[in-house]
């Protein structure tokens, strides 16, 4: 058992890094804060106090969840989780369906978790859904250590870290970015314009591309059926938006903190919403 | 009817006298122990900082450690002064 603890994540992380070209440069670039490339967290023995908490916060977050928070263990290694955060509705990322990966270390509770959102660079996409989800998948956040402000405490858990990362999911995203604070509540047009790209992409990536290689990508089967009910359950909602965000269609928008310009096209994911729909309503 | 009583056993329960059940490091249960402890009570006690916030003593020591060189009580981030 001892030896399947301490081999089990660095297999976990080549088994994914094998499907991932993003994640495979993720090892090798050595990124900070990475789950996946933990070598310091791969050889050293979990604690007693690791194992009961890591166990006792996946439990908690199974038998006493948060709306639009799911959380699943990983089959082969205790301390890592996958976590699901749906998007809130009234914000851009509504209906989204935000994969993370959490890994637990041999310290735990005592030094923060390692965060990695999937969706960021997942299915061939790369994507900054929001100043604080790098493309890379880090997650920036104080209590992660990745971000200034109030550090970790022992006594924060996996549920109210993943609360702290829902709460980013909010509208006007890009005012959560320095510089860009003094713009909340003013609707200029580069904040609007991050929420329409939030909005294209949480649509495009984290609905229609997650849902059609969810198997592909090892997410566990029980997000994927929380993911197939809600799909139906907001899928009008889903074509609304699309019909609603259509009038900026195939007009070249510069976005903050994108490298490319963007072009929308609603229409497209219309279309694809659509052919899910029916690809899982013949499933059933 | 009358009941002559010939001999009785006193028995005693003692129980932290705290707010909440566990403690907010290990999540384990206060009149249970810390994760390194088998057996709970004088081997494995419940320590109290003047913010009044409590956690199993071994579990404390490791905050403050993990801290080193703030010490801050893990759920108010206050000073941490012992009690």
């Amino acid at each position: 058992m001892a030896s399947f603890r301490k081999t089990g994540s660095i297999s976990l992380a080549r088994e994914l890094a094998i499907d991932d070209p993003v994640l495979r440069s993720h090892i090798s670039l050595g990124v900070a804060s990475c789950p996946f490339n933990s070598k310091d967290w791969d050889i050293a023995p979990n604690s007693a106090t690791a194992l009961k908490r890591a166990e006792r916060d996946v439990a908690m977050g199974m038998s006493s969840p948060t709306e639009g928070i799911f959380v699943s263990g990983d089959d082969a290694n205790i301390m890592f989780v996958h976590a699901m955060i749906v998007g809130s509705f009234d914000t851009p990322y509504e209906g989204g369906f935000f994969q993370f990966m959490v890994r637990f270390g041999p310290n735990y509770p005592f030094d923060p978790p390692r965060v990695c959102c999937m969706s960021s660079y997942r299915y061939g996409h790369v994507v900054r859904f929001n100043p604080n989800f790098y493309e890379d998948g880090t997650v920036c956040l104080s209590i992660l250590g990745t971000w200034e402000g109030p550090s970790w405490a022992a006594t924060n858990t996996l549920s109210s870290l993943l609360l702290s990362i829902q709460s980013m999911l909010s509208a006007e995203a890009l005012c959560n970015e320095p510089g860009y604070e003094r713009l909340r509540g003013c609707n200029a047009s580069s904040v609007t314009n991050f929420d329409i790209y939030a909005r294209h992409e949480t649509l495009r990536v984290a609905v229609v591309e997650t849902l059609r290689h969810a198997e592909g990508f090892r997410i566990p089967a029980q997000l994927v059926e929380v993911m197939r009910n809600l799909f139906f359950e907001y899928y009008d909602a889903y074509i609304e938006s699309c019909d609603q965000y259509a009038m900026y269609d195939n007009k070249t928008m510069q976005v903050s903190l994108l490298s490319k310009n963007f072009v929308p096209n609603f229409k497209e994911i219309k279309k694809n919403l659509t052919a899910l729909h029916s690809e899982l309503q013949a499933k059933l | 009817m009358k009941v002559k009583i010939k001999k009785w056993t006193g028995v005693g329960t003692w129980s932290y006298k705290v707010d909440y059940d566990n403690c907010g490091i290990c999540r384990q249960p206060f009149h249970g122990c810390c994760p390194y402890c088998k057996w709970p009570g004088e081997t494995c006690p419940v320590v109290w900082g003047q913010c009044t916030h409590c956690f199993h003593i071994h579990c404390m020591a490791k905050w403050l450690k993990a801290q080193e060189p703030r010490e801050q009580c893990p759920l108010c981030r206050q000073k941490w002064r012992y009690a």
